[in-house]
This record gives structure tokens, C-alpha cells and sequence, in this order.
């Protein structure tokens, strides 16, 4: 390894860092450091090297998902998984063979390349069916609790610890007295007074 | 003489099993529910398409009529159970001014419609949607599913399973037709 090399030859030059002939260490030299600093760094080469393999792949997988739009087929297989089969009971438009899934697959994707966003393909499914026919809950209304209250629950937990630590703080921590600390004293004396 | 405790539990089984085959058995088969839609109080979706027999066929050439649009497919029993029932309201109301029956095939040829309508003795347009995007927009779930839609074009009444004439009749009624 070139650390270890590095190291043999410091070695070498000065006898494993003692001074010739005396026996007593010897200061290290600049030389020395300089290459005890390189050694240093090559050993940490490969740690750096992942991480700006890490990085360099993070960047170019940001870059590329934010550069390209996904196809007007991705959009609609992410609203087809949003939308129940009209003709079944637990299955997406995306993985249901019913012709009513079959017909739905088509308008999403017509309606998609046609130019209307999700959101006004969805609302036009669920004026034809109703919010039923959504897999997933709206985010108002009576059903738009399914979203808050996780949330809601979530903050009362936080703030029910915030006020037992708040409240903690203040209680008076029982405090050694002065006769526990006699006793205390008293022990030790007595146990290292009978330690050989 | 002690009984074995398996042949109990296989009584027991039997038993389970021929209620359960008694209940499917005597169950009433399905009826006419009306349900209410997003569609229910809104303008009927337009229709321009051809029926089985290749004619020209538009909803709007209805208005000013009651009409009764019936989607339906050959594969589905309901709609072969409701089908003697429709040719009956379509004589009832074989008038030139009185309620238009109009069928609507559900993910089914145009063959087997027309096979099926010759079978039954229907008369009435039944029109061709090989793509389903009538279906769709009159938010149909599953055949047979009936639509009441009044003189003025706005849907009044989704019924969803076999409908009679009867039944037909009184929602006719109800809506003043």
C-alpha cells in the first residue's frame, strides 16, 4: 500500500524516528509530515471517491427526472391507479381487464393527449360515478379526515410530551441531604479503612 | 356407545353448507333499484352513433319525449330476465308521443345484439357502442342499468339491475310522463 511505503521510507531515512546514535526520539521532520499528511489523504481516497460517486449520481438522477416530463402513458398509469373500476370492487382502472376499465384506460390517455391535467380527468370520472370511484380519499370534507387526523393526532402527541417534559423541569429533584452525605462519607472510610 | 367427535363436526359442516345453498337457493333474484348519480338532475350526455342495424342514430332527436335508455348486454342474465319485460312496456307505449325505449349494448357485439333482439321480438334502436364511451358517460357500472331521461333532456331517474314495465310506469308517473 502507499501509505505503508510512504511510512518504510520515512523509516529508513531516520530510523524509525529516532535521532542516529542517540537512542532518544527525534522531532519529526517537515518532510516527514508532508508525507504523513499525504499518507493521510490516500488513505481516505476511496471514502472520497464514494462520495462523489454518490453525489455525482444524485445530481445527474435529479437533473434527468426534472428535465424530462413523464409520457402522456405514465401520467394516465398514475391516474388509472387513482380510479376503481366501475365494474369491480377492489381493483384499479390499471389492473382491471373489465370493459369498463378497458374503455376508462382509453378516455384517460385520449383525454391526457387532448391537454387536460389529472385533475380535470378525475373530476370528469367522478362526475359521471361519483367520489366513489376515487381509490384515493378526497383531501376535504368528511373524508378528507382520513388525511388530517393522522396528522392532527400526531401534533397532540408532540405537544402532550412537550408539556410532561415542561412540567418535569420544574419538580424539585430529591437532593442528598447533608446526613445522607455523612453517611455516605462514613461508609467509604470504613470500607476502604478495612481494605488491605 | 362414545361418537366419534369428527363425525360431529362433519354433521355440523353439512348442515353450514345446506343453509347456505337453502338461502342462495330461495333468495330473491335481483330488482330495480333506482340510485342517485352524479348524472341524476343534469343534462343526458348527447349521443351520436349508429345502431346494430347500421342507422344513423342521435339522442336529440328525442327531445320534446320521455325516453327510456337501457343499457344492456347478451352475456348478462338480469338483462335476458328483463328483456320480456321491456317488449311489453314497448307495445304499452307504442304511440308516436309516448315514451322512446332505447337500448344501449354494453361491451357486447352488434351481432349478438341483433341475434338477441330478433330472439325477443324488440323493436326498438339499439345502439352500437363498441367503444364504451357512451357507457362512460352516462356512468354505467355494470348491465342492465336504465336511464329516465324527460322531455326537456335532463336525466331524472338511474335504475340499476332488471327494471319491469311496471316499475318503468310508475317512475314514468312520478316525473309527470
Amino acid at each position: 500500500m502507499a501509505g505503508t511505503d510512504e511510512v518504510a521510507v520515512a523509516g529508513e531515512a531516520g530510523g524509525a524516528g529516532e535521532s542516529p546514535g542517540s537512542g532518544e526520539p527525534r522531532r519529526p521532520s517537515d518532510d516527514d509530515i508532508g508525507s504523513g499528511a499525504r499518507a493521510g489523504w490516500r488513505r481516505h481516497l476511496p471514502a472520497v471517491a464514494l462520495v462523489v460517486l454518490l453525489l455525482g449520481s444524485v445530481t445527474v438522477a435529479l437533473a434527468t427526472s426534472q428535465s424530462k416530463s413523464p409520457s402522456f402513458e405514465r401520467q394516465a398509469l398514475a391516474i388509472e391507479h387513482d380510479i376503481r373500476c366501475p365494474s369491480c370492487e377492489a381493483l384499479s382502472v390499471a389492473t382491471s381487464s373489465a370493459p369498463t376499465a378497458v374503455t376508462l384506460r382509453r378516455v384517460i390517455l385520449a383525454r391526457l393527449r387532448s391537454g387536460q391535467s389529472a385533475r380535470e380527468i378525475e373530476d370528469y370520472v367522478v362526475s359521471r360515478y361519483g367520489e366513489g370511484i376515487l381509490l384515493r380519499p378526497p383531501s376535504t370534507g368528511l373524508a378528507g379526515l382520513v388525511w388530517w387526523l393522522p396528522a392532527l393526532a400526531a401534533l397532540a402527541a408532540l405537544a402532550a410530551l412537550a408539556v410532561f417534559f415542561w412540567r418535569r423541569r420544574g419538580v424539585d429533584v430529591a437532593r442528598p441531604s447533608d446526613d445522607d452525605r455523612e453517611l455516605v462519607r462514613r461508609a467509604r472510610k470504613e470500607r476502604l479503612g478495612s481494605a488491605p | 356407545m362414545k361418537r366419534s367427535p369428527v363425525r360431529w363436526i362433519a354433521v355440523g359442516v353439512l348442515v353450514v353448507i345446506a343453509g347456505i345453498v337453502a338461502v342462495l337457493a330461495t333468495r330473491p333474484q335481483a330488482t330495480a333499484t333506482e340510485v342517485i348519480t352524479p348524472l341524476v338532475g343534469k343534462k343526458a350526455p348527447p349521443i351520436d352513433a349508429t345502431t346494430v342495424t347500421g342507422a344513423p342514430f342521435r339522442l336529440s332527436a328525442y327531445r320534446g319525449r320521455f325516453v327510456v335508455l337501457n343499457f344492456f348486454a347478451t352475456w348478462c342474465p338480469p338483462c335476458r330476465t328483463e328483456e320480456p319485460h321491456l317488449v311489453s312496456f314497448a307495445y304499452q307505449h307504442r304511440s308516436p308521443a309516448g315514451p322512446a325505449l332505447v337500448g344501449v349494448v354494453f361491451a357486447d357485439t352488434a351481432s349478438n345484439a341483433r341475434a338477441f333482439f330478433a330472439s325477443t321480438g324488440a323493436t326498438w334502436p339499439a345502439v352500437a357502442d363498441p367503444s364504451g364511451r357512451i357507457a362512460l358517460a352516462y356512468g354505467v357500472r355494470g348491465p342492465p342499468e336504465t336511464f329516465v331521461i324527460a322531455p326537456d333532456g335532463l336525466v331524472v331517474a338511474h335504475i340499476d339491475g332488471p327494471v319491469t314495465a311496471r316499475y318503468l310506469d310508475a317512475v314514468l308517473a312520478r316525473e309527470g310522463g
